[in-house]
């Protein structure tokens, strides 16, 4: 006889991908948040680099509304965010699944299992390339405004043959930003900016050390677009649709000149008919946003920030009504650290006196359950904010917001 | 920072013992939800869990799951649901589970075809089918409460909802669900 207890049992044996979708709803208490975070990394971070995505599909960030097409479903993603409050302007200038990206990633050996896991090949699985504008209601929104290009990891369901965007945060990896030698997705061209931007700066100072450096698209899109006069002149372009074509870029290098740390921005120049690059101007009118130059002293801050902050949570089950945390992951939030550290962009920041130079202050992202003594649970993603003491050099929680809650604790420091 | 699932998969094959602390520091609260939602006692629960551990490195290898966190979730709600008969057997109830169990059989109605023997095997193919006709919230929120089992108080919230919104909805789902399984519903309410 077929009971209740019978279908009970065998939905414990359902497909996976209903259990999961399923599991993801807990999150949706907290995703305007989290799509507002979103929306701000793909500004901040995907205007210079490939967005890759690797790992399980735990969480589902994007808001998505998935179609029968890669390039609409990612699309859909973008424009996803016009009728938010946070959203003034978003206008999508184009898409194309950047096929020569998806077979690239296709060939990584080392992503051969993830790849032979998710049985992705070039009909199930497409990187879509997206160039879009994006403006912020700055009450609402840290973030920046600005031109983006942002790749998407598409992948076809094949059951429904709609497109989702495959994504996991706690693998999300972002190539390219500091490492020349360690980003294969480079072309050609890029490489040859690279040595062209070296080059130049040790011809023009003395002991240089480079400490980092990034093409930054979005600035290279802002000088054309204010200089349409110069551009035209000099015949500067750069689109990657539908075809890859540069002939302009600039890079931003932060470096150590003289003991000095310094960081400048070059415009950098392809001769089409040599193919070689050079720098047409070092716009030296630059504030330092990164600096590596500490990162010899203070090789593990960043990890000791990360042991402290999830002391902070384990500290919460002091409280009576807590019976106990279960913490189930955290990670250095350098986005969201990087923003907060921005010159001028946080009052506070200055006041405490919070440096990326002297790794003084990281944001810790943390996910964990509490469970009462009364038997409830929540799940909390949090943000720490971490900062150190130059005296003593330990890490103490400035503050800890509950995302989810949109509420927050304050720990240890008195805030006054 | 967590492991990736498929290095905590790797663990499990190189025979770490390590597996075992990764695998709870990722999933033990989202395990222990499912078996608390089941059995309604922490220790209990905390047993399911464990169990849990064991089963899987027993599993792996040969096993190596495509995704783990379904693959323990299931192996956790199967064990709790077992724990949960010894529990009824000792006269230990209590637990959503009653609740769903309660609102699964009225929606049987006795003499009707679905209490024909089902193959096990046959009722989950059925029971995919009609999954993959709902649409995705309608899914979710039948999962929350039958797979999950989490209480209509908590799905409301969690679907920002009214409560009465769940119960209507849920009604509606069980009576697509016999219509799946060969029943007309309206057949015997009659």
């Amino acid at each position: 006889m077929t009971t209740a207890i019978n279908i009970l049992n065998a939905l414990g044996d359902i497909k996976d991908e209903y259990i999961l979708h399923a599991m993801n709803i807990n999150r949706k208490r907290v995703v305007n948040i989290r799509r507002v975070l979103i929306a701000a990394v793909i500004v901040v971070v995907a205007t210079v680099c490939a967005l890759t995505v690797t790992s399980d599909s735990f969480h589902d960030l994007f808001y998505q509304s998935p179609t029968n097409d890669a390039v609409e479903s990612a699309l859909n993603i973008i424009e996803n965010q016009i009728d938010k409050d946070y959203a003034i302007t978003v206008e999508v200038y184009g898409g194309m699944v950047d096929e020569e990206e998806t077979e690239r990633i296709l060939s990584i050996e080392s992503w051969g299992e993830i790849i032979e896991e998710r049985g992705w090949s070039t009909d199930t699985f497409a990187i879509v390339y997206m160039e879009y504008y994006v403006e912020y209601n700055h009450d609402l929104s840290p973030y920046d405004d600005g031109y983006t290009a942002a790749w998407f990891w598409m992948e076809k369901v094949e059951s429904s043959g709609e497109w989702l965007y495959y994504d996991s945060r706690n693998g999300i990896e972002f190539r390219g930003i500091f490492e020349p030698n360690g980003h294969s997705r480079w072309t050609k061209d890029d490489v040859a900016a690279y040595n062209a931007a070296t080059t130049y700066l040790e011809e023009n100072f003395s002991d240089v050390e480079i400490f980092g450096y990034k093409f930054d698209y979005s600035k290279a899109l802002e000088v054309i677009r204010d200089y349409p006069e110069l551009a035209e002149e000099r015949d500067w372009h750069l689109t990657q649709i539908p075809s890859y074509d540069y002939t302009f870029y600039v890079v931003y290098v932060e470096y150590c000149a003289d003991y000095e740390n310094s960081a400048v921005w070059l415009w950098m120049e392809k001769d089409e008919d040599t193919g070689e690059w050079a720098c047409y101007k070092a716009d030296t009118d630059v504030e330092l946003e990164y600096v590596y130059v500490t990162r010899e002293a203070q090789p593990d801050q960043d990890e000791r920030a990360q042991a402290a902050a999830l002391e902070a949570i384990e500290a919460l089950a002091e409280d009576e009504s807590i019976e106990s945390v279960c913490i189930y992951g955290s990670k250095v939030d350098s986005d969201q650290t990087r923003l907060v550290l921005i010159d001028g962009s946080n009052p506070l920041a200055e006041e405490r006196g919070w440096s990326r130079a002297d790794k003084t202050f990281y944001i810790i992202y943390a996910e964990y359950q509490i469970i009462y003594s009364d038997g409830g649970a929540d799940d909390v993603i949090a943000s720490l904010w971490m900062e150190r003491d130059t005296e003593t050099n330990e890490w103490s929680c400035y503050s800890m917001t509950d995302i989810t809650a949109t509420k927050s604790r304050f720990l240890y420091k008195d805030t006054d | 920072m967590t492991l990736e699932d498929r290095q905590i998969i790797e663990l499990y094959w190189a025979r770490s013992e390590n597996a075992i602390g990764e695998t709870d520091r990722k999933y033990g609260g989202y395990l222990s939800t499912i078996a608390y939602n089941i059995l309604y006692n922490r220790e209990d629960a905390s047993e399911a869990v464990n169990d849990t551990y064991l089963r899987a490195w027993d599993s792996m290898p040969p096993e190596r799951p495509n995704v783990l966190s379904a693959f323990l979730a299931k192996i956790t709600r199967r064990i709790s649901l077992n724990i949960r008969r010894s529990n009824i057997a000792e006269k230990r109830g209590g637990g959503e589970v009653d609740l769903v169990l309660d609102e699964l059989a009225d929606s049987i109605p006795s003499g009707s075809s679905v209490e024909e023997e089902i193959d096990a095997k046959a009722l989950t193919e059925a029971l995919n089918k009609f999954l993959s006709k709902l649409k995705e919230s309608d899914r979710d929120m039948f999962l929350r409460r039958y797979w999950y089992m989490d209480s209509i108080k908590d799905i409301a919230e969690m679907f920002g909802c009214g409560e009465s919104k769940v119960k209507t909805t849920l009604y509606r789902l069980r009576k697509k669900l016999l219509i799946e399984l060969g029943v007309d519903y309206n057949d015997y309410r009659h």
